[in-house]
């Protein structure tokens, strides 16, 4: 490996024999994939074979880091997880911040490739070169804070731990994987972990990285990426309201949807405003390498119950809040903190429920079809009992557990109400409200996705461009540009709120070449992130998307948000030829020979 | 008698004093062998945090345990010197002070030397948890 920045290999553990091996990685591999999400693309497109279930044996989880994970540049901690999701039957890649990937690297291995499945529960235990399955009987069933807290006083304080929860245990479609207080969210990574009888993994990393520029020049290197970052006033925005700092301004631009996107505006969000949040903060926490510091512990009480726990963010605090017609600020973060323990997506859980709100208030449901939960709009109460039965599937928890699609699917209807993109749920960002993000959300190889092309920058903040938010002109090419740069960010890794802290696609460039050695361009960022989702569509293709999963539901054209006085729709077929066209795809939504040929596809 | 202080409240286990210290150090990142490393116990969830770095105040126990004097302090510069011609890699410092690291690919002994009066681990803390001299 001439590069810089890569431990130089992927651990491979197959489940089933209990046999380990490793893959060395190639300079071909790193030119054209780079590291987290394109590696991702690259293995889980070889490694898997066409039409596997997603809970089959044969489905393969790669855990994966980039090449400035651990290494001084800002930000660069986070930690990819994918493998075909349960969830959408599409190749998923999700991410964690904190301290894993890191540890990982300096434990020499740059990711870890999982295949095949356990007889009976084991974890994974990683201590340099020292690689080992061990009996996971005493946790299995355990929430993820036990999980850890118990993994912890076994192998002792130096080991990074990452886990799943009952929810993972039991299949739920959308179960993470929590690493403390950071889920690898989207998209039911944990009951692929579930299904393999993988509970958790734990790392130990003594070992160092090398980088592929001079010390000297590479500590003045990250400086002053740090100091972009120290500097940009959005900053301590971010540190003091977390990631909610926006919830009530795109509210108030009717862009935030309310009650399972019958609405796009909350009549009031001031108990869920981030000033509120922000009071029940004890103390600040940051992921590895990190000089923004959004997060937080914050200890709060409710029904006389104490809560010691990360402060919620802003797509969690809507989902299981204004989504379900809820602005109970306790019980949201109570709900948030259960989903934490339980080990499950804040966001499709929120969506699974006010999936069932509307449906239960259009009359497809009703009490006793709910098991007794009373899933009325606004009502708080019902969330931890809703979460604990979706967790355990128990009861109607059972139906909500296949995420808003499949429990529509599963009953046979309200499949018009299931608000979600190949069966992943729409994100806090009103598609009506923002044509770019109606864009992305649709054509996002893992479904609704809002970072992967989150082009409010552009449309609302100024950030990235002036672009009109209703306006579709202009829209394809943004997405497609985004979809491409955010691919990078994701392949470092990098967090995704550096793009508002003035790193631009040259600086993310210049990231990745003071820890590879690389000389990239801006250019080649583009090109890079165009393969990587071109791979990623390929992938989609073989299990047999077509053109009619990449749109929204029906409702988004059809009907205008009572709050919004423009009446705006927003139908995104209007803008899919074009958007194909940007990315030399025909009109079918397939890759042309010559897109394929100029990326050595 | 001056050394790198740490304050655990503002701490946000950002883990860039570590990297900065072993790149600097060693040319590689590499914060188990660091002579400056922060951990907290998972044990407790997001629960206080302990920092190792030497703080020049204590009996020097590393020079004391060392049988060989590959560890001697240099009264100039305030800060313990390691001559690794002399270590026979007893690791008995190891033992002797919960403060000093181990670089097990060059066999260093690292104990923090204040990067010559200008600590990179101050310099490179963004919340101030590490001081000298008084100034974060």
């Amino acid at each position: 490996m001439k590069y810089g920045g890569y431990a130089g290999k992927i651990l491979t553990v197959d489940l089933s024999s209990g046999i380990f091996g490793e893959i060395p990685l190639t300079d071909e591999l790193v030119e054209n994939y780079l590291g987290g999400r394109g590696f991702a693309a690259k293995i889980l497109y070889d490694e898997l074979e066409p039409g596997v279930a997603a809970l089959d044996p044969g489905n393969k989880i790669i855990v994966v880091t980039g090449p400035a994970t651990g290494t001084l540049v800002p930000t660069a901690s986070r930690t990819a997880i994918g493998c075909k999701s349960p969830l959408t039957g599409a190749q998923s890649v999700s991410y964690m911040g904190g301290h894993f990937g890191a540890e990982l690297k300096y434990a020499g291995w740059d990711g870890v490739l999982i295949s095949g499945a356990a007889a009976d529960p084991v974890i994974l235990v990683i201590a340099d070169d020292a690689v080992s399955l061990r009996p996971a009987s005493g946790i299995w069933g355990k929430d993820t804070r036990q999980t850890q807290e118990l993994l912890a006083a076994e192998l002792g304080r130096d080991f990074k731990l990452g886990t799943i929860g009952p929810a993972g245990e039991n299949l739920v479609s959308y179960a993470n994987f929590m690493h403390v207080q950071h889920a690898a969210g989207r998209g039911g990574i944990g009951a692929v972990f579930g299904s393999k009888k993988l509970k958790a993994i734990a790392v130990r990393g003594t070992g160092g990285i090398r980088v592929g520029t001079p010390t000297a020049d590479y500590v003045a290197g990250c400086r002053e990426l740090h100091r972009i970052i120290r500097e940009n006033p959005v900053r301590e925005a971010f540190r003091w309201m977390g990631t909610t700092g926006m919830l009530p301004t795109v509210n108030e631009a009717v862009g935030l949807p309310y009650r399972n996107h019958q609405d796009d505006r909350a009549p009031d969000v001031s108990p869920i405003h981030p000033e509120e949040i922000a009071k029940y903060i004890e103390h600040y926490e940051a992921c590895g390498g990190c000089n923004v510091i959004c997060g937080s512990v914050v200890e709060f009480v409710r029904n006389g119950r104490q809560y010691r726990t990360e402060r919620i963010e802003h797509e969690s605090v809507w989902a299981l809040g204004p989504l379900c017609g809820i602005t109970d600020l306790p019980a949201i973060m109570e709900a948030g903190h259960l989903c934490d323990l339980l080990g499950m997506d804040t966001m499709s859980a929120g969506a699974a429920i006010a999936w069932a709100m509307e449906a239960r208030e259009k009359g497809l449901l009703d009490l006793q079809d709910t098991d007794g939960l009373d899933l009325a709009f606004g009502n708080a109460d019902v969330l931890a009992e809703a979460l604990a039965k979706i967790s355990a599937r128990e009861g109607f928890g059972d139906v909500l557990a296949r995420g808003s699609r499949g429990a529509a699917r599963y009953l046979g209807r309200g499949e018009d109400y299931a608000m979600q993109v190949k069966g992943l749920d729409i994100a806090a960002y009103a598609p009506r409200a923002f044509t770019g993000m109606a864009l992305n959300y649709a054509t996002t190889a893992r479904g609704a996705d809002h970072n992967k092309a989150f082009t409010v920058a552009a449309e609302f903040l100024g950030v990235l461009g002036d672009y009109d938010r209703y306006s579709t002109e202009g829209k394809p090419r943004l997405v497609k540009r985004m979809q491409d740069s955010t691919a990078v960010i994701d392949s470092l890794i990098m967090c995704m709120f550096t793009v508002d802290l003035g790193i631009s696609v040259d600086l993310y460039a210049r990231s990745a070449n003071l820890a590879t050695g690389l000389e990239i361009t801006g250019d080649d960022v583009y090109s890079i992130g165009e393969r990587i989702n071109t791979i990623e569509r390929l992938f989609n293709l073989r299990e047999g998307f077509t053109r009619d999963d990449d749109r929204l539901p029906a409702r988004f054209a059809e009907e205008a948000a009572p709050s919004d006085e423009g009446g705006h729709t927003v139908d995104v077929g209007t803008m899919m030829d074009e958007y194909y066209r940007e990315r030399e795809w025909d009109d079918r939504g397939v890759p042309t020979r010559a897109l394929l040929d100029r990326l050595g596809l | 008698m001056k050394y790198v202080e740490f304050h655990k409240e503002k701490c946000i286990s950002c883990d860039l004093c570590s990297q900065v210290c072993s790149l600097t150090k060693l040319g590689r990142i590499q914060p188990a062998a660091a002579a400056i490393r922060v951990t907290r116990d998972p044990s407790v969830y997001l629960g206080e945090r302990e920092c190792a770095v030497c703080d020049m105040t204590h009996d020097r126990a590393c020079v004391d345990s060392c049988p060989v004097g590959a560890l001697t302090y240099d009264e100039g510069a305030g800060v313990v010197r390691f001559d690794a011609e002399l270590c026979t890699e007893c690791l008995a410092c190891l033992d002797a002070c919960p403060n000093v690291a181990r670089d097990a690919d060059s066999g260093r002994i690292m104990i923090c030397d204040l990067c010559a009066g200008d600590p990179q681990c101050v310099q490179w803390c963004p919340e101030g948890a590490l001081t000298w001299e008084g100034k974060a």
